[in-house]
């Protein structure tokens, strides 16, 4: 009878589960076979910047991508701010490490999604990505967070919303977030004019040396083909 | 007589030092008036207490009638100067400048008549040089001819000749009497030198540390005939107060302090005996042979 | 007093000496336009020091015309006041070291109108010597350089910004600014003439201009609290700089700037004020002094 028991409480709970719950490293494969279908793209887009101590306009941005590893992302006039760590933006470069052990960090809700967190530890010691933490939607296979620790370039993150190009896996709106060195300007350059107005209270996010850089996507040209000048 | 300027008892302080004290004189129409005076005995500064350019301390200033404090515009724009050395603009040509102060001196400039002015101080030729390189006596001639651009009732000339070769002594002379003979002005110059007066002037003054020595017609100070004599007596202003009452009062010279009569030789032997009938005690009687030797000593002394 | 006027631009303009300031301009101006020209990008690495690892910038685009034109005034401005010393300050004392000036006063002039024709006189040098530089620094660094948005890098306080105007929203914040600038100087040459007024030769209210200038300068950026509090709103140099609050562009509470807005507009009102009562306080002692001085020279 026992054993009827828990034969039947394997065969109706436990193995529905191990179904469902597919292997970590064949969501991270599906991910990146999905992304592999956009060999090359040109978005066009706003980017607004959020660090303390820079305030420039909203740019009109423009952003090339072409497999394996190239991105540009600039400005359509005018002068700006790219963040460095802009690089990031490009999901196959989270991939770009060929060798690499995939850890299943178990899972989270993201609104009302929940998500698959898997690790990423690249196997090479020389590697400039030290971790990578991708938030998966499972469901629909694209990645919705990442955390990337470099050697460098301190740590990014990414939050990115699908909408209209989901099946490309190309988000519609991009959150990245840096760390930033607060400015100081050399001293004795500039004789400064105290206009007495008071400093707006920067929020806290900010203070914390944190920038944030928003991209809001209008519109992808995929698989269209680049030359490779734009990246020069 | 017509007083074109008339100066009422003009002082100016600095401090302690009484650079102008008390000085009165007038100067009449169609005069050239000589204001002699070692260097240092004030002219400069009464001839700048004339022209506005220093304030008196006390007393009045009358030009062409009218007091100067109050109708500083009007008076100023008849009068015509040169003070001290004719400093001008060495960036400028002769021409240049000449316009420039005929400007604003309101004259109603023309070429016709700034070449003519330069024609009449003899830097027609040389009016398109810059007056950097203009000699002193080129330069003085240039100021007279800034000065009389406006065609001025009266001209003011504070020691043209300073610092002149004698040719260029001889040319401001020449054209100070131009000025008064042929063109009917009245001049006021100082000068250092009675020689210089001499030559020039009708009437003169003579002041000495601010004050007035002695005032009147050159050919009567002049006069070899009549001779300064100063007298020493125990009580001068008693001496003085008699001396104005009798009929040596016009002799007396008002020198504050010290007792001096211009008198002829062959009257100082009835001078003693009429002050030992009025019983001033006479020290010393000291004749000196004419107001050049007076003016000598002074200036030696000095 | 037209009449006058014209007289006083006709001497400023036949004197060599007014051609030193345009030719110092212009020289200065043409080194940082080759400096930049050659090895900008220097400089850039420089403002941007410790930001460098994280943002990408394109130094080439940044380094434009306008921003070329605010770099070359924040340095000349500094400067610029000596050029106006050198004409200013010999407005009384030069005419009085050369001996003209005692010719001048036996003129049928007001001395009143005499010392405002000398200081309106220097007012339109600085003005031309500003459309000078409006020429030069901005328009000749705007053909060589091209034109884009600028950036302003700005120490505020504890804090430094950087801020970025868009390209169509720069010209007329230098023409604000030409303007200020105009104003401050003037208040130079007024200075320069009031200690014109005291002197006999033109070497002492010029040196005298710029030493006070310069030690107040020097006092305005000690960055000393004490001192910014107590004695830097008295210093009329701390609002000399004030043409820069035309490019310190308002903000929003998002931190983006807003195009054609100033931060503070009351401040450089304040300043404004505060440099026209420094002027007429400078003038109205001349003024004082002049009409009582005894003129000895």
């Amino acid at each position: 009878m026992i054993k009827t028991l828990i034969t039947t409480f394997i065969l109706t709970i436990i193995i529905p589960i191990c179904a469902t719950a597919q292997d970590i490293n064949q969501i991270v494969s599906q991910v990146k076979k999905k992304i592999e279908l956009v060999s090359d793209y040109e978005a066009s887009g706003k980017m607004k910047t959020n660090v303390a101590f820079l305030k420039i306009p909203i740019a009109n941005v423009k952003m090339y991508f072409k497999r394996p590893n190239k991105l540009k992302l600039k400005s359509e006039k005018g002068v700006s701010f790219v963040p460095k760590g802009a690089m990031s933006l490009n999901m196959n470069n989270l991939f770009a490490v060929n060798n690499y052990t995939i850890i299943d960090a178990g899972t989270e809700k993201m609104g009302n999604t929940l998500v698959r967190i898997a690790r990423l530890l690249p196997n090479e010691d020389n590697n400039d990505i030290v971790l990578s933490t991708l938030y998966i939607d499972p469901v629909n296979l694209v990645i919705l967070k990442s955390k990337t620790t470099t050697r460098e370039n301190g740590t990014y993150e990414l939050e990115m919303v699908y909408k209209n190009y989901l099946k490309y896996g190309l988000p519609d709106k991009i959150l990245f977030s840096f760390n930033t060195k607060d400015y100081k300007l050399p001293k004795g350059i500039t004789f400064d004019f105290d206009d007495g107005a008071e400093t707006k209270k920067a929020s806290t996010d900010l203070k914390n040396k944190k920038g944030q850089a928003e991209i809001t996507i209008n519109s992808y040209i995929i698989n269209k083909g680049i030359a490779d000048v734009f990246f020069n | 007589m017509n007083k074109i300027l008339e100066i009422n008892h003009l002082s100016k302080k600095y401090k302690d030092i009484n650079a102008v004290d008390d000085l009165s004189f007038s100067v009449n129409s169609g005069d050239v008036y000589g204001f002699l005076g070692q260097n240092g005995a004030g002219k400069s500064t009464t001839i700048r207490m004339m022209l506005t350019l220093i304030e008196p301390t006390s007393g009045d200033i009358n030009i062409f009638g009218k007091p100067l404090n109050k109708n500083r515009h009007e008076i100023l724009s008849k009068i015509g100067a040169v003070i001290e050395r004719p400093d001008l603009y060495k960036y400028l040509t002769a021409y240049e400048n000449l316009k420039l102060f005929a400007k604003m001196s309101n004259v109603n400039v023309t070429h016709k008549l700034l070449m003519d002015q330069l024609d009449m101080v003899g830097l027609a030729d040389r009016s398109k040089s810059k007056v950097k390189t203009y000699s002193q006596g080129m330069k003085q001639r240039l100021g007279i001819g800034i000065a009389l651009v406006h065609n001025p009732d009266l001209i003011i000339l504070d020691e043209p000749t300073n610092g002149l070769d004698p040719q260029g002594i001889a040319d401001i002379r020449h054209l100070i009497l131009k000025l008064s003979t042929e063109m009917g002005k009245t001049v006021v110059v100082s000068s250092h030198l009675l020689s210089e007066i001499e030559l020039i002037a009708n009437r003169m003054i003579v002041i000495h540390k601010g004050k007035k020595i002695v005032e009147g017609f050159v050919k009567d100070l002049l006069d070899p005939s009549k001779t300064l004599v100063e007298i020493e007596t125990t009580d001068n202003e008693f001496a003085k107060s008699v001396l104005k009452n009798s009929a040596f009062a016009t002799m007396v010279v008002d020198n504050n302090d010290k007792l001096h009569l211009t008198i002829n030789k062959i009257e100082i032997s009835s001078l003693i005996k009429f002050m030992v009938d009025t019983n001033v005690q006479i020290i010393a009687v000291t004749p000196r042979h004419s107001l050049e030797d007076y003016f000598l000593n002074l200036t030696k002394t000095a | 007093m037209w009449n006058l006027l014209q007289i006083e631009l006709f001497k400023i303009s036949k004197r060599p000496r007014t051609y030193i300031a345009f030719a110092a301009i212009a020289a200065i101006v043409m080194i940082f336009q080759f400096a930049f020209k050659a090895d900008g990008e220097s400089y850039m690495n420089l403002m941007m020091q410790n930001i460098q690892d994280n943002f990408e910038l394109d130094k080439s685009k940044a380094i434009n015309g306008y921003f070329m034109c605010y770099i070359i005034l924040n340095t000349l401005l500094v400067q610029v006041p000596i050029l106006v010393a050198l004409i200013a300050g010999d407005a009384i004392s030069g005419e009085a070291n050369m001996g003209t000036l005692r010719l001048l006063l036996t003129k049928p002039i007001s001395r009143t109108h005499l010392l405002l024709v000398k200081f309106f006189a220097s007012f339109i040098f600085t003005v031309v010597l500003l459309i000078w530089m409006a020429m030069i620094a901005l328009f000749l660094s705007m053909a060589i350089f091209g034109v884009d948005d600028m950036l302003i890098f700005r120490a505020k306080g504890e804090e430094s910004q950087i801020l970025q105007i868009t390209k169509d929203d720069i010209l007329w914040r230098y023409f604000a600014a030409f303007g200020y600038a105009a104003i401050a100087l003037t208040v130079i040459a007024a200075l320069s003439i009031l200690l014109s007024v005291f002197a006999e030769n033109s070497i002492g209210p010029i040196v005298a201009t710029v030493c006070i200038v310069i030690f107040f300068t020097i006092v305005s950026n000690l960055n000393v609290p004490i001192i910014d509090k107590n004695v830097k709103p008295y210093l009329f140099t701390s609002y000399l700089v004030g043409w820069k609050g035309f490019f310190y562009i308002g903000i929003n509470d998002d931190g983006q700037p807003i195009k054609g807005s100033i931060e503070n507009w009351g401040a450089i009102r304040k300043s404004l004020t505060i440099l026209f009562a420094h002027i007429a306080l400078f003038l109205g002692i001349a003024i004082a002094v002049f009409r009582k001085k005894d003129i000895l020279s």
